[in-house]
Order: C-alpha cells, then structure tokens, then sequence
C-alpha cells in the first residue's frame, strides 16, 4: 500500500472533531479505512478559545484514526469554518486585444489576474477564489476562448479570513506531524456532498448547520454564487433551553435531541414530558410546547438573518432545488419545516452519497466526506489547475511554521 | 443653592439626626424610572435609610412622594425632561455637581436605582456615582436594563452605561427587563416586568440594609461590607431565594440557583468574594447556616473569602429569605480606598483637584463585641491578597478589554467568547428572552 494511494480529512468543528482516512484503490475507489471522532473542546462557534485543550483533541482523534487504520498518514485535508471568514464578487475586465477580435489565452489571463488581484486587508488571507462564470459583452460563458467579442469580464467568488486564525489552525495537525495539503471552508465542503450538479444548475441552497457556526453556500446555474457563515448553531439551541428550562447543559441536550422540535404544533399545548423519563430524582416535568417555542424562536432567527443575508439572491426562481440542509441540526425534527416556513422555499435533509456508508450518512458527516472527496480529486492534480479554485496558501504557511 | 428644592433643608436636618455610629445610608432614584421605583419602595424595610429621587423633569419630581427631591441641568433642559438622550442627562448632572455632592454628603453607603437605556438614567448615574464616590461613599447600583424590543440604540445607550457605572461603583446589579419578564404571567404586560423589578430591587436593597441594621446571629458591619467589593470594573453576582415550611431552606437555595438572572455561571464560579445574607425564623442555627454557605459556595466560588450575616426575625416564622452578592473581580484592579488617586477617565472632572479630601475612614457600626459576631477575617484577607498578592492591572483598562469581560448575563457557555452583535443584538443571548416570549415552566 503506497502512501500517495491514503488521504485523510480533519474537520474540526465546534462540537465534533472527526478524521477520516481514505484508501484510494484502483485508481477512484475510496475506501474508508480509518475514523477517529471526539467531542471538540477549545472551541466555541468556530473561535478557538483554549487552544492547548483543542490540539489535544485533534491529536487524539487523530490518533484515534490511525490506530483505527492501522497505518500513519503523512497529510490531510482540513475544513475551515468559522465568523471570520468573509466571502466577496471580486471581477477583472479584459479588452479583447486580438486584431481577429476573438479571446485569446492572454485576454483570460488578464482578467483573472486582475479579478484576483485584490488588495485584502493586514491581517487577512484569501482561501478560495472559486471560478464563476466568464461575461463576454455581457453574455454569460462558460469558456470564452476563441469566442468574439470586446470586453470580457472573469469573476470570482473570493473567500478570505483571518490570517493568524489559519495560521494557529494549520499549527493543530503539523504539531502532530501532520502536513495540511489544503484548507477548504466547510460549506464548499459539505455543499459537495449533498447535492449534485443537476441541483447545482437549478439553483440551490446548502445550509450546514453545525454546532457552534452555521455555513451556508448558494450555487445558481452550475456555480458557486456566494458562500458564508453564521455564528450560530445547535449550541445555542442548547444553550437556549438551558436558560429557559434551567436544566443543565447535558440535559438541555437530551431534550433538545429527544422531545425538540424546530416548529411549535398545536398538540404541544399542554402536552408534559419528563426530563429523564425514569423517575429518578431530579426528574422534572416539562411543558413540550415550551421546549418548542425556545427552539422555534432560535431557529427562526437563524433562517431570518440568512434571509436577509441572501436577499434578492434567494427567490423561487433561482433556487429551484431549494434549500438542503445537514450539519448535526439537521437531525432536530422539522428543521426542513421551519426553514421552508421562514425562507419561503421548500426545505429538504440533505443526504451524504451512496458510498458513506452506516454511520457516515448521518448529515454531521457531510463537511468531512467532503473534504475527503477534495483530497481524492486534488491528489493527482496541480493546485493551480484544480476547479475549485484553491490556492495553495497552506505551503506559504508551513514554511514560516515548519516543525 | 438657589436651584435647591425647598425640601432640601429638610433633608438636612433628618440627616443631621443620625447617631453619628451608626452606618449613613442613602437610596438614590435617578430618572424617571429611578424615581419611580424608589417612590415605591416599601419604606418599613428602610428606616434606617434616607431617601431622595434626581431627574431633569421636574414635574416628574413633583409628583414624587420622596422629600428630597433634586432637578438637575435646569439650565439645559429647563425642567423638562433628557429626551432619551445620554448626552444630556450627562451634562445635566455635570452641570449640578454641586447638587448633587451636597445631597451624597457624609453619607457612607448610596445606593443608585436607575433604569438605563433613557436620557437621565443613562447619562446622571455615572456622574452620580463619580461624585458619590469622590465623597468617600460605598455606591452600590441597581439599574434595570430594556427590553431588547426597545431597539438598538437604547439597549447600546445602557450598555455604555453599565459599563461606565462598573468603574464608579463598588458594585452594579444590572436586572434585564427581557429577564424579568420570565417571572410574570404569560399575559403580563410590560408594567408586569417593571414591578418585578421594583421587586427584586426591593428585596435586594432590603436584604443590605438589614444586614447593615437588624440585629442577627451574625451582623456584618460597614467595613465587612466595603471589604467584599474590593475591586471596581467587575460584573457583580446578585441573586435571591426564598422558602417556607419543612423545606425552607433547601426550596430558597434551589430558588437563588436557578435564578433566571443568573445565567453566567460559568462566570459565577469564579466569584472572588461573596456576601450571603440569611433572614429567617429562629429556626436558624449555625450549621444550617454553614450549610446554606457551602452550597453556594459550591456553586459560585469564592469560598475563601465569604461574608455571612444572619438575621434572626420572630415575624419569619418557618421562611426563609437568602441574598447573595458577589463580585467576580474586575477588569480594573483600581483599590477601593483610593477611590480619587487615578480618575477613571471619561467622565471630565473639574472638581477632582480642589474635592481631594483624604479618603474618609468607615468606621464599624456596631463593635464586633456586641451580641453580633462578625465574619470578618476572610474579608481582611481578601483584601490584604487584593494589595499585594494578585498582580494589579493598569487603572486604564482599554475599551476592548472591557468588553471582553463585561459580557452580559445570559451567554452562559458563550461567555468565553467574543460577543457577537448582529443587527444590534447580542445574538448569543437567547432568541425568546429577546424577541420576549414568555416560557412556561
């Protein structure tokens, strides 16, 4: 078994820190072979905040896996989350300088340089400039070489984030040993998990929520049209009921993933559960309607601020596959209701693909398959050829931080 | 002088009456909804304290049943009221220092109620307290804070404002409208909230002042009392429980812990000191009382230095009324006995170089001799550790720091984090609280 034939994913979210390791056969087969899963801690909507407990985490879970796999993997992919990160249109425009009059290889070239040529910020990074399409005169092109016309304009879905961030991030893995092959933000992640080109093209909306962060990424014909974050997850609805029901946090938990629902009904009234169900002390009785109108209010929000977030670009019209959702919340009953209820579009769970299997399927696991298939399609290819678009930032890092 | 209100000569002369031993204490409403609420405190619980109500409106003082009554900033508003602005309400009460200075005079321990969030409230209260300070007194805020339906700008304007009020005052109890809701009924209305908190506020000053003045199993005195606020710029712990029958004790414990207005526990844990005071029946013993301690303790820290005063009350019968105020440290380790060596910045200052009177000694107000017994001694310590051991942080915590420490109550697990402000709220705080629904239990 070569090396260059394993691939392994990290994705460390804000409850759940999950390592994949891959074994690549016959070329495209994927075989998982080895997983690792803990609970995060050192982390809280997706800022690190105890950054020695949360290495130790990782290493752990990464250890985990390969225990598992019974083999040591050299390099992983690692998902980025997070409410630093931030996501703009960023375009460059070329005259077309041919006497013919047709786009040139050097035409497209100068557009991209210059739609990627955009100053940030000290202190900020750019992870992703995910390709959208060419406008040739104001005609949309998917590949304008050849084709005739004056002004073509490239443009770019730019993704930035704080620099030190990624540099502590990057810092988790290679402390173990591990070399970070890539960063991909979570949403390109398990956006390219649950739906398919087919969605793609018809528009849709991917909304992962997670424990701490909410990640969301709309495609629209095909593209990747804008991606972002929120800073809010299932934690807060736990958090929420928490403080409604003064229950502890473990508690909280329990009720939120035995009894919660995302949308009050009208048999919630007065419909009474127990906390624990068996008597024991410290059992308490619990209005169900309640719990329900913590978690709706949570949840209306959340959809509300995206609402507002998307503005025009969220419309029937041009999200025709609708919204998918997966992330942990996603297994909290109705969330597809209240998220069509309060963006106006139909809401479905997503689904991982046929090959995650068992456990895998669960939609917390979308970002790291995701992940997981990024490192299968950039393994046997140039970073700068790849479609997503990723630059490859994660060498700048490692060698100002080389272990 | 010629601004004062007739009744401030009388004011003077029931000031005058105190025995000189005893503790001075004065309760303060500021603004219109300081006022209103100290005009409806019961006034039983504090004869021992003198009352007074400070606003811009004065015809909303008018109406005041309180006898000393003090219009501020005439010249700025003439009589009327901020208009919901902090700006004013600030430059009124700077405009009246004078005023003010001579009504918080020779007193030991101000008490400040004021509903933040409006114009008088927000801007007068951290000049009062400033100058109160800057008078040797203890200062000790209750400050209601706004619904966050209210909208963005008042609850940043009470924001600012507790912020400030934390560097000028020993001790600040903000109480959220949006929380005390949760007490009322599900039909309650808005007014519902602001009896609750005229309740809790009620209580709360209650429960100080008879620690200050009744006679218990364990008094706390003046200087114990001081001795628990030691540092400014710090959240403070304030909560309440009560209980009857057979299980009094164990029902008022469970009901202080799972306050609703209590929801930084993670926070809370790390109290540095703690103030627990205990009214009850003669049913109280000492190793109940050691009990309750430890199980607050046990929860909110601060064991090493806990002050515990008991009051032993016929008329208690079989119930039991606990208070505990605790402050968490603070940002600024700014020392308590030198309450004018550094001026908090902000608040501009004239009078500070001429008013540097030398820091006024409190003296107990009962021998520790007397029947009472006084827990003292872990005070003493807390303050000794507070002046040389713990290291002491620049007296001009920059603005970001603060934030970073003065997150609100109910972020609970989110209190490690950055406070995320999206459309003007904090969105970390529950959905319900904010948008006001009213959970059943």
């Amino acid at each position: 078994m070569s090396p260059s034939n394993i691939i392994a994913a990290i994705d460390i979210g804000t409850s759940k820190t999950i390592v994949l390791i891959g074994e690549v056969q016959a070329g495209r087969r994927l075989n998982i072979i080895g997983m690792g899963e803990l609970p995060t801690r050192g982390m809280r909507k997706g800022e690190i905040t105890d950054l020695p407990t949360l290495k130790s985490v990782v290493h752990d879970a990464i250890h985990a896996a390969e225990e598992s796999a019974g083999i040591q993997v050299p390099s992983a992919y690692l998902s980025l989350s997070g409410y630093h990160l931030s996501g703009q249109r960023s375009t460059g425009v070329a005259t077309v300088s041919a006497a013919n009059g047709r786009v040139s290889m050097n035409d497209i070239n100068r557009a991209v340089q210059e739609a990627k040529g955009r100053q940030l910020q000290e202190g900020r990074v750019f992870i992703h400039h995910i390709k959208q399409p060419y406008f040739l005169d104001g005609e949309m092109r998917t590949n304008p070489l050849s084709m005739a016309g004056q002004r073509l304009e490239a443009s770019f879905w730019a993704i930035d984030a704080d620099e030190s961030y990624v540099r502590e991030l990057i810092h988790i893995p290679s402390g173990y040993g591990l070399r970070v092959s890539d960063l991909i933000v979570s949403s390109m992640a398990s956006g390219a998990m649950v739906v398919d080109e087919p969605m793609k093209t018809h528009g849709v909306l991917v909304v992962d929520i997670g424990g701490g962060t909410t990640d969301y990424v709309l495609y629209r014909k095909g593209y990747v049209i804008c991606t972002g974050v929120l800073p809010i997850g299932g934690e807060h609805i736990t958090n929420d009921l928490c403080l409604g029901l003064r229950v502890n946090e473990t508690n909280a938990e329990k009720i939120k993933r035995e009894f919660g629902s995302a949308i009050v009904s009208p048999e919630d009234a007065n419909h009474t559960i127990w906390m624990h169900g068996d008597k024991s002390i410290g059992d308490r009785k619990l209005y169900v309607q309640s719990i329900n109108q913590i978690i709706n209010a949570r949840v209306d929000e959340l959809f509300t601020i995206l609402r507002r977030k998307l503005g025009q670009r969220l419309n029937r019209q041009d999200v025709a596959a609708g919204v998918v959702i997966t992330g942990g919340t996603a297994q909290l009953r109705n969330i597809d209701h209240a998220a069509a209820q309060t963006l106006g579009i139909d809401a479905l769970i997503g689904k991982n693909p046929d090959w995650a299997t068992e456990d895998l399927t669960k939609p917390q696991y979308s970002t790291v398959l995701g992940l997981l298939q990024y490192a299968l399609n950039g393994r046997d290819r140039e970073p700068s050829s790849r479609k997503s678009g990723s630059i490859p930032i994660v060498d700048a890092f490692l060698k100002l931080f080389r272990i | 002088m010629s601004d004062m209100t007739p009744h401030g000569e009388e004011k003077m002369f029931s000031g005058g009456e105190l025995p000189e031993a005893s503790t001075r204490v004065k309760i303060i409403g500021v603004g219109g909804a300081g006022a209103n609420t100290v005009d409806r405190l019961r006034i039983d619980s504090f004869q021992a304290a003198q009352l007074a109500v400070i606003n811009t409106d004065a015809k909303a003082l008018a109406s005041s049943p309180v006898s000393e009554k003090i219009t501020i900033g005439r010249a700025i508003t003439r009589g009327l009221s901020a208009g919901g602005e902090s700006e004013i309400g600030r430059s009124a009460a700077e405009a009246d220092r004078e005023l003010i200075s001579r009504a918080v005079a020779h007193t030991d321990l101000v008490f400040l109620v004021a509903g933040l969030g409006g114009g008088t409230g927000s801007g007068a209260a951290p000049v009062i307290a400033d100058i109160a300070t800057q008078k040797g007194a203890m200062v000790i805020a209750f400050v209601t804070m706004p619904f966050s339906m209210e909208g963005g700008r008042r609850t940043e304007q009470a924001q600012a404002a507790l912020d400030e009020l934390r560097l000028r005052c020993e001790a600040v109890i903000p109480l959220y409208n949006d929380l005390l809701m949760q007490f009322t009924d599900t039909d309650a209305t808005v007014l519902d909230a602001f009896a609750q908190a005229d309740a809790w506020i009620n209580r709360g000053i209650g429960a100080i002042c008879s620690m200050l003045f009744r006679t218990g199993l364990i008094n706390i005195d003046f200087a114990s009392l001081r001795g628990a606020f030691p540092v400014r710029g710090g959240k403070t712990l304030f909560t309440l429980g009560s209980g009857e029958g057979k299980d009094a004790v164990f029902r008022a414990v469970e009901e202080l812990l799972n306050s609703p207005l209590l929801n930084t526990r993670e926070t809370l844990r790390h109290a540095e000191t703690l103030l627990v005071n205990i009214m009850s029946g003669p049913g109280l013993t000492l190793p109940k009382a050691n009990e309750i301690v430890n199980k607050i303790t046990e929860k909110f820290g601060g064991r090493e230095n806990t002050v515990l005063g008991a009051i032993i009350d016929e008329c208690y019968g079989d119930r039991i009324e606990i208070c505990v105020i605790g402050s968490s440290g603070g940002v600024s380790r700014q020392r308590k006995q030198t309450p004018h060596a550094e001026p908090v910045a902000e608040i501009p200052d004239p009078e500070t170089p001429a008013s540097a009177q030398p820091p006024q000694t409190v003296k107990p107000s009962r021998s520790p001799a007397g029947k009472g017994m006084t827990i003292g001694a872990a005070v003493d310590k807390s303050i000794s550790s507070s002046t040389t051991g713990k290291p002491i942080v620049g007296p001009k915590p920059s603005q970001v720091e603060i934030d970073f420490e003065e997150q609100e109550l109910q972020r609970n697990f989110f209190d490690k984090t950055k406070r995320t402000m999206l459309e003007g709220q904090d969105i970390d705080v529950p959905t319900y609280l904010r948008r006001g629904i009213k959970i059943t239990l």
